[in-house]
C-alpha cells in the first residue's frame, strides 16, 4: 500500500492522541512536503517531466507539483544551474541572448519559473517528449523534487506525520507541548538517519 | 526460525503498554511494526532479492515505479549485472555526470555502470540500441499489514537477529502516544545507539 495526504493525517492524529486541529494538521503537511522538497539535502519525492521549448521563450513555468529544479537536461546534457548575477557576470547582456545550443538556467523560487540561458532560437518537435529511442533533443527534461499528496512509500509516513505533528504542537494553541514537539523532532532524526541511502554520508 | 508478526506485535503491546493510558490498536501497532520493518530494512539491507530487469531501447532512465511493475519491488538497488560482468555503481548521479557530461542520451553496444537518482529513478549507462535485460540485486520493499488477525501467524522477513531494530522503532512511534518525552527519547538513543550513532 502507499499513503494519500488524508491517511497520514489520519496516521498523524492517531499518534497525537486526536488533540490535533486537523484543518490545520493538513496545512503544515503541505508545509512539511514543500520545506523537505525546497530545502532538505536528501529529498522525499522526485519526479521527472518534460518541458516543451518555444522559440523566442526563455522562461518557463516548472512543471505542475515541482518545487525545485533538481536537474535540468537539453541536447543530450545535463545543463548548469547559475545564479542571475553568474551570468550577468559572464554576458552583461544574458536576458536578450538568443542561440541554439544552451548550457545553463537560473530557478525563481518565488514565481515557480526557470530562466534558459541562452534564449533558445528553436522549438520542440512534436512527439519528440520520450525517454526512448524517439526522444527528440530540443526538448527540456527535468528531475525536480515533487509537491506529493499521493503515492507516498509507506516507510515516509512515519517521518512526514512526525514532522507535521512537531510544528503542530509548537503553534501557539490549547494543545500546544513544546516537550512533546521537540520529541516528534528527535523521532524525525531517527527516521531520517534510518532512510538516509547507505552510501550517502 | 523467523518471528511471526502477530506476537511480535504483542510484544510490542506490553512494552508501551502503560496503567491509565490509552490503549494502541492491534491493527494500528500492526501498521507500525511492518513499516518499521521496511525503516530498518532500509538501513540495514538485510532482505534481498534480485530478478531480471528488461531494458528499453535507447532508454537510459527508468522509475521505480517501472522496476516494481517489472517484479523489482526495490527500496534501492545494491547490484547490477549483466550476463558477462557486474556494472559499475556511480555512488552519486553527479559522478556519473562528471564522467560523460553527455551521458544523458549516451547509446552504446553494453551496460557500463548504473547510479540512483533519490529513491525514485533508477539509471543504466549507456543505453543500448535494441532492448535487453540486467540482473539487480536491491534491498526488498518488505510487505505492509493493516489487519493483525490476517497477519497473525505471517512471518516477519526480517532475519530474527534484526527484528529487535524493527521493534525498536515501532516502540518509538508509539510511544508518542504516551506523550512521555523522556521515555521517547531514551528509546530514540538505544536505536542510535545499535549504529553507533
Amino acid at each position: 500500500m502507499a499513503f494519500t495526504k488524508a491517511q497520514i493525517l489520519t496516521f498523524a492524529g492517531t499518534l497525537g492522541l486526536g488533540l490535533s486541529n486537523s484543518t490545520q494538521l493538513g496545512t503544515y503537511f503541505d508545509d512539511v512536503v514543500e520545506e523537505v522538497g525546497l530545502l532538505h539535502a536528501e529529498p522525499y519525492f522526485t519526479a521527472a517531466a518534460f518541458v516543451t521549448v518555444v522559440s523566442g521563450t526563455a522562461t518557463y513555468s516548472l512543471p505542475s507539483g515541482a518545487l525545485r529544479l533538481l536537474y535540468t537536461f537539453m541536447s543530450d546534457r545535463l545543463l548548469s544551474e547559475e545564479s542571475d548575477a553568474t551570468l550577468e557576470a559572464y554576458d552583461g547582456t544574458w536576458r536578450a541572448t538568443a542561440g541554439s545550443e544552451i548550457y545553463a538556467f537560473t530557478q525563481d523560487y518565488l514565481e515557480n519559473q526557470f530562466t534558459l540561458y541562452p534564449e533558445p532560437n528553436f522549438s520542440s518537435t512534436v512527439g519528440g517528449d520520450n525517454l526512448d529511442g524517439s526522444y527528440d533533443s530540443g526538448w527540456i527534461w527535468t528531475i525536480y523534487t515533487e509537491d506529493r499528496s499521493s503515492s507516498i512509500p509507506d516507510y515516509d509516513a512515519p517521518r512526514l506525520a512526525c514532522r507535521t505533528l512537531a510544528k503542530e504542537f509548537e503553534r501557539s494553541a490549547n494543545q500546544q507541548d513544546h516537550a512533546f514537539a521537540d520529541a516528534c523532532k528527535e523521532v524525525v532524526a531517527l527516521l531520517d538517519y534510518m532512510l538516509r541511502k547507505p552510501d550517502e554520508s | 526460525m523467523a518471528r511471526n508478526i502477530g506476537p511480535t506485535v504483542d510484544t510490542l503491546l506490553a512494552r508501551v503498554r502503560q496503567s491509565g493510558g490509552i490503549a494502541l490498536d492491534t491493527d494500528f501497532a500492526t501498521q507500525l511494526l511492518t513499516i518499521s520493518q521496511q525503516i530498518a530494512n532500509a538501513k540495514l539491507r538485510s532482505v534481498v532479492a534480485s530478478g531480471p530487469f528488461v531494458t528499453t531501447a535507447s532508454q537510459l532512465v527508468y522509475t521505480y515505479a517501472e522496476l516494481t511493475a517489472g517484479s523489482i519491488p526495490a527500496i534501492d538497488i545494491l547490484n547490477a549485472t549483466t550476463a558477462d560482468k557486474k556494472l559499475y555503481n556511480f555512488k552519486r548521479f553527479e559522478d556519473l555526470s562528471a564522467y560523460d557530461p553527455d551521458w544523458f542520451r549516451a547509446i552504446g553496444s553494453g551496460f557500463y555502470a548504473w547510479c540512483q537518482i533519490a529513491r525514485d529513478f533508477f539509471v543504466l549507462y549507456p543505453a543500448k540500441t535494441g532492448a535487453s535485460s540486467v540482473n539487480l540485486w536491491f534491498t526488498k520493499l518488505t510487505t505492509v499489514y493493516t489487519d493483525y488477525s490476517d497477519a497473525y501467524d505471517t512471518a516477519l522477513e526480517l532475519p530474527d537477529e534484526d527484528v529487535e531494530v524493527a521493534l525498536k522503532i515501532a516502540e518509538v512511534l508509539a510511544l508518542l502516544r504516551s506523550r512521555k518525552p523522556e521515555k521517547i527519547k531514551r528509546a530514540v538513543a538505544d536505536v542510535m545507539k545499535r549504529f553507533g550513532a
